[in-house]
C-alpha cells in the first residue's frame, strides 16, 4: 500500500541577504493507494497534483520541501529509498511530452527505461508493447519529434507498464487523448490493477474518472477535500465544490455559471 | 477571410494532408475532430506559417500570409510549456508580443505574479492561460486552439471558453478549435469538420 500520512509541501520565498521563509501549497494530506486501486486524484489547475506526484519520486525542486511521511508497504520512504524506488517500486508518467528525450529513437528509450526498471527487453517486444496502445511497431524506429501529442503521451504510458512497477503514478494520462483512446489506455490501466498493481492517476477530466477510478480523491484550496467513491459521484454525491467542477464539465451545463450571449 | 487551398502537407514520408481546402470566415467558430496523431497539430502549424506546407495557399483576406511581421493567424500551441524561452519570465515573453492590462489578466484567470517566474515554475494550466493570452493580441484576426484546455479544471476551462467567445463576437475573431473532446467542440463551434471520415 502506498500510503500519504499528514503529508504537505511547502514552497520557499527568498527574501533579502538569503533569507527565506516557507509557505504551505499543500497540508495534511492523508491519502492510501492500495495494490488493484486505480485512485483519481483531482483539483483545481496550480494545486499541486503533479507537485504531489513528483514529491513521491524525490523529484521536488529545491526552492520546495516536503514534510510528512509517504510509507510504502509499511516502510517510510527516505529521500534516498525514493531516489532508489524510481522505476522499480514506483513508476511516474510526466504531464509534459518533454520528459521523453529527443536524441534517442522510440525503441531504444523504452528499453533504457525497462532496464533502469530491472526488465530486459529486446526491441521485437517494446515494439509488441507499443501495438497494445494502438501505436505502430514501426514507431521504435522513430525519434520523438515525429510523435503527435497523443502518441507521445502513450509511448510515456506504455514507459511505465513495460517496468514491474507496483504503483504507476500518471499525470493527466488522457490529456490530448481522443475519447476511444483514452477508453482504451483506461481499460488497459485497470488491467493492471487487476494484475495487483495500484494506480494514483491525476485528471482533470471528471466524466472519465467517474467511469474509471475506484475512488475520487479532491484536492482543494491546499488540502485533501474529501475522497469518495466513484459511484458516489455518478450518483450526484459529493461536495458542493465537486457538484459545480462537475456542473462546469461541457458534457453538463458548461456556461451555467454565467451563460454568455454569443449567436 | 481566411482561405486555405489545395493544402498538402508531408512530412517524414508520411502524407498527413492531401490537396485540403476549407475557409474560414471572420466570427466564424471552426472545431476540427480528428483521431489522435492524424496531423491536426501540424495544419495548426503551417496555418499559423510555424513551418511550410508543402504545396498549397494560405491567405487572409485574399493576400497570402508573410513570413515578415506579425501574423495575424495565431496559434495557441498544444504543450505551452515548450512555446515559452525557459530563460526568460513568463511576462517578458508575453511583452514581446503585446502588454494586456490588469482586466485582461482577471477575465483569463492568469495571477499577476504567474508573470515574474519563468515557465519550469509554473503549473502546465498556468502556462496555458498565459500562452492564450499572449495570443490574444489585437492584432490577431484568426486564431487556432489546439487542445488549449485539456490542462484546465472545469471551472477555468468554462471560463476561458467564454472569454474567448466573447472576444469572437466582440471583434470578429475567426476562431478554429482542435479537440478531442466531442461535448467541448458542440458547445463551442458553429460547425465541426470531421476529416478522415
Amino acid at each position: 500500500m502506498l500510503k500519504f500520512d499528514r503529508f504537505a509541501i511547502d514552497v520557499a520565498h527568498y527574501h533579502w541577504l538569503g533569507h527565506k521563509t516557507w509557505h504551505p501549497l499543500l497540508s495534511n494530506i492523508s491519502l492510501e493507494v492500495r495494490p488493484g486501486e486505480l485512485v483519481a486524484l483531482v483539483g483545481s489547475s496550480g494545486e499541486g497534483k503533479s507537485l504531489l506526484l513528483q514529491s513521491t519520486l524525490g523529484l521536488l525542486p529545491e526552492s520546495m520541501r516536503c514534510r510528512g511521511d509517504i510509507v510504502l508497504d509499511g516502510q517510510v520512504l527516505g529521500d534516498a529509498a525514493k531516489v532508489d524506488q524510481r522505476g522499480k517500486a514506483l513508476c511516474y508518467v510526466p504531464q509534459g511530452v518533454s520528459a521523453l528525450n529527443p536524441l534517442i529513437k522510440v525503441g531504444p528509450q523504452l528499453m533504457r527505461a525497462a532496464r533502469l526498471g530491472g526488465v530486459q527487453l529486446g526491441l521485437e517486444d517494446v515494439a509488441e508493447q507499443l501495438q497494445r496502445y494502438n501505436l505502430q511497431p514501426g514507431l521504435v524506429q522513430e525519434f520523438p519529434r515525429t510523435l503527435s501529442g497523443g502518441m507521445a503521451k502513450r509511448v510515456l504510458a506504455c514507459s511505465a507498464a513495460l517496468t514491474h512497477a507496483r504503483y504507476i503514478l500518471a499525470d493527466e494520462i488522457t490529456a490530448w487523448l481522443d475519447d476511444e483512446h483514452a477508453c482504451q489506455l483506461l481499460t488497459h490501466l485497470k488491467g493492471f490493477c487487476q494484475q495487483g498493481r495500484g494506480i494514483l492517476w491525476v485528471t482533470h477530466d471528471l466524466a472519465l474518472a467517474a467511469r474509471f477510478a475506484d475512488r475520487i480523491a479532491v484536492l482543494h484550496q491546499g488540502e485533501l477535500h474529501e475522497t469518495l467513491s466513484a459511484q458516489a459521484l455518478r450518483e450526484n454525491g459529493g461536495s458542493p465544490w465537486l457538484r459545480s467542477l462537475w456542473a462546469a464539465l461541457p458534457e453538463q451545463q458548461f456556461f451555467a455559471r454565467q451563460e454568455p450571449e454569443y449567436a | 477571410m481566411l482561405e486555405v487551398r489545395q493544402l498538402s502537407i508531408v512530412q517524414d514520408g508520411q502524407r498527413l494532408w492531401d490537396s485540403v481546402s476549407f475557409q474560414v470566415r471572420p466570427g466564424e467558430r471552426q472545431g476540427i475532430s480528428a483521431p489522435s496523431g492524424f496531423g491536426k497539430t501540424t495544419l495548426g502549424r503551417v496555418l499559423a506559417q510555424w513551418q511550410s506546407a508543402t504545396s498549397g495557399s494560405v491567405s487572409v483576406g485574399g493576400k497570402p500570409l508573410s513570413k515578415k511581421g506579425y501574423c495575424p493567424v495565431q496559434l495557441v500551441p498544444q504543450h505551452p510549456e515548450q512555446s515559452f524561452n525557459p530563460y526568460r519570465t513568463t511576462g517578458e515573453s508575453l511583452r514581446d508580443a503585446w502588454s494586456p492590462d490588469a482586466t485582461w489578466l482577471v477575465r483569463l484567470a492568469v495571477n499577476p505574479q504567474w508573470l515574474a517566474r519563468r515557465p519550469d515554475e509554473l503549473s502546465g494550466g498556468e502556462l496555458a492561460r498565459i500562452a492564450l493570452l499572449r495570443a490574444l493580441d489585437p492584432r490577431t484576426r484568426y486564431l487556432i486552439a489546439d487542445e488549449v484546455t485539456a490542462q484546465l479544471d472545469p471551472h477555468i476551462q468554462a471560463q476561458v471558453w467564454q472569454v474567448l467567445l466573447e472576444e469572437v463576437r466582440r471583434r470578429e475573431l475567426g476562431l478554429i478549435v482542435f479537440s478531442h473532446n466531442k461535448a467541448l467542440l458542440e458547445k463551442v463551434c458553429s460547425s465541426i469538420w470531421h476529416p478522415g471520415k
